[in-house]
């Protein structure tokens, strides 16, 4: 009944404060991940040398992998750590802050420029107004909507800038995630209609040309976001574009 | 980054970057091919070669050609290139996936190659800045020059042996996988399975390439007696059948 | 007069809807969030969003949905909101669609609809699982156009603390916490939209995403906002038991065959799938032979809780019961269920194709909220569009939208109904504001800078006095004291000894929460401070709902005490002299408690009175009755 699960994080006080790693040990019960444990250690913030220290500062919400919030390095790996439970895990387990994003303090990040791509590449479709005009979209097909489905779950977790090796903060590359959202909305029927601004605004530095076919985005994504089809769909959009803007 | 109006590589920062990647194949990648080509009918014997050598060498506005086709590409292919490789930061120890892996080495073969090339090109092409290997007197007799300078330049035979199985390995995986990631930069291989079907494709190209880069280098490098002195290449050539368009 | 500004607090679909609203009227709109707003708990539903579209030969109307949702929320809502809502759905999914929300298609390419609980028609919008995710990005891409063209600000990563009142008690900005740099600033605007979602974490652990505290609710209400209905709150019956959160699992698991079943033997320490078919207790088929297992929520967590706690037959002597699909073909579940069971298999680690899943009711949904008026149109019987009362609280310059007010559901929420009125809402709610702020007579340019900085102040004061004490009450314990508390008490089943109970133990907590004290003394992204002050506004919550739930004698929507049950006759139905009696019965209980339940602050505690409902769409002369 002695179980413990160890924990090895890297902590970090402020922005400007050298990082450094504290451990921890709690009690083991079933079916922990790595939130709940980090939930058990705000009421005990006991560290392994018996010390009470302030908590771990993390960032998570809705628990279930759908919003984003607590994406950070477990063991090595982005991914959500509200899904990272603790029975699958190697002890002890080492719990990061990404490293892509300027760290606020300890696991939590500041994910802006990530919100900022989506800004930059114009990941919307357009409208006169949120005012009913009793029309509906026009008619989309199953096979479209499902492509277009697996693009939409994007929950702007991070997993795929963290992994991606262009993508760090000397590089004014936007990210995979975002150009994932821009063939999102270049594939809406109205969407579409703005398909030229969306293909400029990623023909720049710091654009699609940034990637370089790593390929890592496409293997952490937690919602299989097909991101290399989109650079690669991309790839020619752009091209066809290039090709527009050249002769037109 | 919209301090400054943007300068004339962010201008046309697509465009670089698409010759950038066009310029890998055509010509770069497609004088690889014929220069392997060529070099591999040494193994036929320096009849076949000299005479392929000599076609090539007959060719009108050689020097502009070279210039144009050859110099000025990979010039700026290979600068270029080195700018770009230097944005990314390798991750593929901690995230290693084969295409993370191939991507890495896109990088690493990158640098070897152009190291390999600017040893290359002063080994055989500008040897005779420096007073050895006067090229252009080589002429006919191209095999024993390039012979001479294998067995009998600056470095030990095996020496340059080893420099030219890791430049031509180098150059050739780069050049393969390069194939790969320039059809999903240009979109032509959107779908993961396409992807796939061309890697194998381009694996066995570079198998071929491979093949007879070092067939060549086996027929240059293996020796033989009448060479075996410095300075003998004239009374070499005469003491073999003289290819069909030798000179008097 | 300078150009006017609107201050939204929440970004879940309700903030987001008034922000955009506004930014499209032109109207400078500051956003605050606690967090990204494309994370806001809104990304959580599933199931989907209701609208009368009518595209599967039903005769699907728009009249059904009123009557449905007025029926589901046992007539305590009033009606003339719901009839604007229900008018709307259609339009307001168009929209959506519109801006590129990817619905779930027929094979011609519209807009598919399914079937929900509650109701006889397929009137349920869905985008594939990830119907909230969906609609949530898509409203917010638009708010990030707007944000592009420098309309809308966000305040990402702020806390709203309390609001800034004049002297006429009209609101006039708010004050908020940085809770980064630990910074308490105030701000103007003209009027505030307060769209902060449920209340979830009350009970400790819920369905709800772990920031849903409703801890900004509170805090208008403790400032003056009253609050009704707060005895309301919906228990889903299938949630998954975690220490963090206890994961929902749909509805949708019962309507595609999942059974729900407990061991017969009490106590029994079998895995569930090597307990043989007759050792099996299937208690909802054997209580309602007609229904089964697809009784609505409310029954069903009843008779869960009957079974495990009363009878004591929860799985391995625990609150548990089985939700088994494992007789199902595993085809079939991966098409229908597929994400949902994948859920449940990362957060249990368990195959739920081979194993029942082990599950129990879970706080779901805060029906009561903040109160908020509506301007009824005499001809329409519906709402006054765009009239300056909708969805405003009693606070003058403060509205209400979301999961906090308490508008369109009465005592028990229809599923995917909330997902409409947190969308629809929002779109009143931000066409109310601008409104109200043309029609303001004195701009709050003109408030004296004294107001904010004394509110400031008092703020800053509240931190600095938690941050000074040491060695005191932990809140995470004092969190899970409450949750406990509430679980036991104010639950699926109530009585007035166990809410006595709960009230007495809440007063303790309260005493104990003056000492907090906190671990961290940081000045710099503490997390701790935020949360110290959350708890100790869920406490005061907790309390209204307590005392609501106490003082409401009576059995309706999700609020039920055995002891004032109303039997509905069994086998009988309208037009029997029993079922007359059982009507006449039924409607001298409306007589009395028909009613919302309004709560206002005073310094010992709520005071509770009771308004009047308007049911001017639908009389309530039928009770209930799904049978
Ligand atoms: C698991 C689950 C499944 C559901 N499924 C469905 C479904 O299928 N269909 C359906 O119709 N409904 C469903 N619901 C209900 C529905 O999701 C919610 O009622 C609705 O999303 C609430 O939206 P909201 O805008 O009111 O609030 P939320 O989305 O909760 O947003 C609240 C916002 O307020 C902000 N906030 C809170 N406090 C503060 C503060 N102090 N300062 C600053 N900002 C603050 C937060 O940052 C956040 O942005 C489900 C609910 C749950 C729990
Ligand atoms: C001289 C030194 C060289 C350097 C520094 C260099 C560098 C690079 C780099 C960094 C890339 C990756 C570009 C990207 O991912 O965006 C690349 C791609 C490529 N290179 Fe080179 N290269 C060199 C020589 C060569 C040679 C000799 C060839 C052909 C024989 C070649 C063919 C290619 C091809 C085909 C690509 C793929 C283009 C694409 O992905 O779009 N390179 N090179
Ligand atoms: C297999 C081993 C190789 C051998 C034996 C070899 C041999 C030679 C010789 C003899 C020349 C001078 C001939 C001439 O000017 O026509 C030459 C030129 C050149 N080689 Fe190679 N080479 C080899 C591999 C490579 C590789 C891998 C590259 C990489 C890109 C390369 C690039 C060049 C270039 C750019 C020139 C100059 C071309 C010109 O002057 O037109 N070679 N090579
Ligand atoms: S594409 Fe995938 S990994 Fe990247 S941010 Fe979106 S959900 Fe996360
Ligand atoms: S990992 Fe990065 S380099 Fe391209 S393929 Fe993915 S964006
Ligand atoms: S808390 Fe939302 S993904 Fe983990």
């Amino acid at each position: 009944m002695d179980r413990m699960i160890h924990f090895k994080i890297k902590r970090q006080d402020g922005p400007n404060s050298p990082p450094y790693w504290e451990e921890f040990k709690m009690p083991y019960a079933p079916q922990h991940n790595c939130i709940s444990a980090l939930m058990y250690l705000r009421e005990h913030p006991v560290n392994i040398k018996g010390q009470r220290v302030a908590p771990v500062v993390w960032e998570s919400n809705c628990m279930e992998e759908v919003c984003g919030a607590c994406t950070m390095l477990v063991n090595g790996v982005p991914r959500q750590a509200c899904a990272a439970l603790v029975d699958e895990l190697e002890q002890p387990i080492r719990l990061e802050p990404l490293t892509k994003f300027p760290v606020i303090r300890d696991l939590l990040v500041d994910r802006q420029k990530m919100f900022d791509g989506l800004i930059q590449v114009k990941a919307w479709v357009p409208l006169d107004g949120s005012q009913d005009i009793h029309l509906h979209a026009p008619r989309i097909s199953p096979v479209e909507q499902s492509l277009r489905y697996i693009f939409s779950r994007c929950m702007t977790c991070g997993c795929c800038m963290e992994v991606c090796p262009q993508y760090h903060d000397g590089s004014p590359f936007v990210g995979p995630a975002p150009l994932g959202q821009v063939a999102l909305h270049n594939a809406h029927p109205t969407g579409g209609f703005f398909k030229a601004d969306r293909l400029h605004a990623i023909m720049g530095p710091g654009g699609i040309t940034d990637c370089g076919n790593a390929q890592n985005c496409v293997k952490v994504c937690p919602k299989d976001i097909p991101l290399t089809e989109a650079i690669g769909a991309l790839g020619r959009q752009t091209t066809v574009q290039w090709l527009r803007d050249l002769l037109m | 980054m919209a301090t400054s109006a943007p300068g004339v590589l962010e201008r046309n920062h697509f465009l670089l970057r698409r010759l950038h990647s066009l310029s890998g194949i055509v010509p770069i990648g497609v004088f690889l091919i014929f220069h392997l080509l060529t070099n591999s009918t040494a193994f036929l014997g320096p009849a076949h070669f000299d005479e392929h050598v000599h076609s090539i060498h007959s060719l009108p506005w050689l020097v502009a050609i070279e210039l144009l086709f050859i110099f000025l590409p990979l010039a700026f292919h290979g600068i270029y290139g080195v700018i770009i490789a230097w944005q990314g930061k390798l991750n593929a120890n901690q995230y290693p996936y084969m295409d993370n892996w191939r991507y890495t080495l896109q990088r690493v073969t990158a640098y070897i190659t152009i190291v390999f090339v600017v040893i290359h090109l002063l080994h055989f092409r500008f040897a005779h800045w420096f007073g050895v290997m006067e090229y252009k007197a080589a002429k006919p007799l191209f095999f024993d020059f390039t012979q001479q300078g294998f067995l009998n330049l600056w470095l030990p035979a095996w020496l340059w042996m080893v420099i030219y199985v890791i430049g031509l390995t180098a150059a050739v995986f780069h050049f393969c996988n390069g194939i790969v990631t320039f059809c999903i930069t240009w979109g032509i291989t959107v779908s993961v399975p396409s992807r796939q079907k061309l890697s194998v494709a381009a694996g066995v190209l570079g198998f071929v390439l491979l093949a007879w880069g070092v067939v060549s280098l086996y027929a240059f490098g293996r020796g033989r007696p009448e060479v075996a002195e410095p300075g003998a290449n004239v009374a070499a050539h005469a003491a073999r059948p003289a290819g069909p368009h030798a000179s008097p | 007069m300078a150009k006017q500004s609107v201050i939204v607090v929440g970004g879940g679909l309700g903030g987001l809807w008034a922000a955009l609203r506004l930014a499209e009227a032109g109207v400078s709109v500051d956003l605050f969030s606690l967090f990204p707003v494309k994370r806001s708990h809104s990304c959580c539903a599933q199931g989907g969003i209701n609208a009368v579209l009518d595209i599967k030969g039903q005769h699907d109307s728009v009249e059904q949905h009123i009557t449905d949702t007025i029926k589901g929320g046992d007539y305590l809502a009033d009606q003339p909101p719901i009839k604007t809502m229900c008018e709307e759905a259609p339009g307001l999914i168009r929209t959506y669609d519109r801006m590129g929300v990817t619905f779930s298609r027929t094979p011609e390419g519209i807009m598919d609809q399914r079937l929900f609980g509650g109701v006889k028609n397929k009137r349920t919008c869905f985008a594939g699982a990830t119907t909230g995710a969906q609609l949530l990005y898509s409203i917010d891409e638009q708010i990030r156009f707007h944000e592009a063209e420098g309309r809308v600000r966000k305040f990402e990563f702020w806390e709203f603390l309390s609001l800034v009142l004049d002297e006429q008690g009209v609101c006039r900005g708010l004050v908020a916490l940085n809770l980064r740099s630990m910074k308490v600033e105030a701000f103007r605007a003209d009027a505030v939209i307060l769209a902060t979602g449920g209340a979830g974490l009350i009970w400790g652990r819920s369905t709800m995403s772990t920031n849903c505290t409703g801890a900004a609710a509170s805090r208008v209400y403790q400032q003056g906002a009253k609050f009704a209905n707060g005895e309301f709150t919906q228990f889903h019956p299938t949630a998954m038991k975690g220490h963090d959160k206890l994961r929902l699992m749909s509805e949708a698991c019962r309507g595609e065959g999942g059974r729900i079943w407990v061991p017969r033997k009490a106590g029994d320490t079998r895995a569930g799938r090597d307990i043989p078919e007759d050792e099996r207790f299937y208690f909802l088929e054997e209580w309602y032979p007609t229904y089964g297992n697809t009784v609505p929520r409310d029954v069903a967590s009843r008779a869960i809780v009957r079974a495990t706690r009363h009878m004591g037959l929860g799985v391995r002597g625990q609150e548990i019961v089985y939700l088994d699909l494992t007789h199902k073909p595993r085809e079939f579940l991966k098409n229908r269920l597929g994400g949902i069971l994948e859920m449940y298999e990362t957060f249990a680690g368990v195959d739920p194709y081979t194993n029942p899943m082990e599950v129990f009711p879970s706080m779901h949904y805060t029906m009561g909220g903040l109160w908020v008026s509506y301007e009824k149109d005499g001809h329409t019987g519906g709402m006054v569009r765009a009239h300056p009362r909708n969805h405003a609280t009693s606070i003058p310059g403060l509205y209400a939208c979301g999961e906090c007010d308490f508008g369109y559901h009465g005592a028990n929420r229809l599923g995917a109904n909330s997902l409409l009125s947190a969308s629809f809402s929002g779109r009143v709610a931000g066409d109310a504001v601008a409104a109200y702020i043309k029609s303001l007579k004195s701009a709050t340019e003109k408030t004296p800078q004294g107001v904010f900085d004394a509110e400031r102040r008092r703020q800053e004061e509240f931190n600095q006095a938690i941050l000074a004490r040491t060695g005191g009450e932990n809140a995470s314990t004092l969190h899970r004291q409450l949750g406990e508390l509430m679980s036991e008490h104010v639950f699926v089943e109530r009585d007035n000894a166990g809410l006595d109970k709960a009230l007495a133990g809440i007063a303790e907590l309260k005493e104990r929460a003056k000492n907090i004290a906190l671990d961290d003394q940081s000045g710099w992204a503490n997390q701790l401070l935020p949360w110290a002050r959350q708890v100790q506004d869920m406490l005061v919550l907790s309390e209204v709902m307590t005392k609501c739930a106490r003082l409401r004698d009576e059995c309706r929507g999700s609020h039920y005490k055995a002891e004032f049950e109303l039997k509905q006759p069994a086998g009988k139905f309208a037009g029997d002299p029993e079922y007359e009696e059982y009507t006449a019965k039924w409607k001298a209980n409306n007589e009395k408690w028909l009613k919302h339940s309004i709560a206002t602050h005073t310094p010992a505690g709520p005071q509770v009175e009771y308004w009047p409902i308007e049911a001017s769409v639908m009389a309530p002369e039928k009770p209930r009755d799904y049978r």
